[in-house]
């Protein structure tokens, strides 16, 4: 782990203290799981497309897409904070993140129901958990 | 229309206990860093980051019932009226 040192001294009881070693936050790469991610379902329903199955290629990128994306913003804003001084902070920021991620989520679900027709839905909830599968594959390797 | 009334609380009960399921595993999953921050604030970031792995695993189910939910009142629902 890469360590920072804090170049600032502190001054507690009248005495100089250097502050000690704090191991920096490494900002896990959300961007780029999304984006491989996306990448798979796009490269699964470009398959699909070819074959001759437009609907379900469509369904699964869509599937894809609304994992991928509210992921995405859950992850940027679940990390602008970090360390052990922020923690309250890092706190309120995963609670804003989940619920970010909780309201895109059902809107973008509400969204593609009302205005995307025809829709295979069986397509979209595989894509979806399959997409939430490589989400926590990626995440595990990346915190081991 | 009976049938259309249980769609709709099903939705509601899909969403809501979904709901609260994160809620509890969100606040259990942040005292518990908040606590283990305050124990050895030099493992905080390694907790973070697996923070970021158990929100991931907490929060899919409830997504998906919520998909399911929304695939109630915006596609079944509508076919039921």
């Amino acid at each position: 782990m890469r360590l920072l040192h804090n170049s600032h001294a502190q001054i507690l009881g009248g005495q100089r203290k250097e502050s000690r070693l704090i191991p920096s936050m490494k900002k896990p790469p959300v961007l780029r799981i999304a984006a491989v991610q996306l990448l798979l379902v796009s490269l699964t329903s470009a398959v699909l497309h070819l074959s001759g199955k437009p609907v379900m290629a469509l369904s699964v990128l869509i599937g894809g897409a609304l994992c991928a994306l509210p992921g995405a913003y859950f992850g940027r804003r679940a990390f602008r904070d970090g360390g052990a001084r922020a923690a309250h902070r890092v706190v309120g920021n995963f609670y804003r993140a989940e619920s970010g991620k909780f309201i895109l989520t059902m809107a973008g679900f509400a969204g593609v129901f009302v205005t995307v027709k025809p829709l295979n839905a069986a397509a979209l909830f595989i894509s979806y958990g399959l997409c939430v599968i490589v989400q926590w594959i990626l995440v595990a390797r990346m915190v081991r | 229309m009976e049938a259309l009334g249980l769609v709709y609380i099903a939705s509601a009960l899909l969403i809501g206990l979904g709901a609260l399921g994160t809620a509890i595993g969100f606040g259990t999953l942040g005292g518990k860093l908040l606590e283990g921050s305050a124990r050895q604030p030099e493992q905080a970031p390694a907790l973070q980051g697996k923070m970021f792995l158990m929100a991931g695993l907490l929060d899919a189910v409830p997504m998906i019932g919520v998909g399911i939910a929304m695939y109630l009142i915006f596609a079944v629902a509508p076919g039921l009226v």
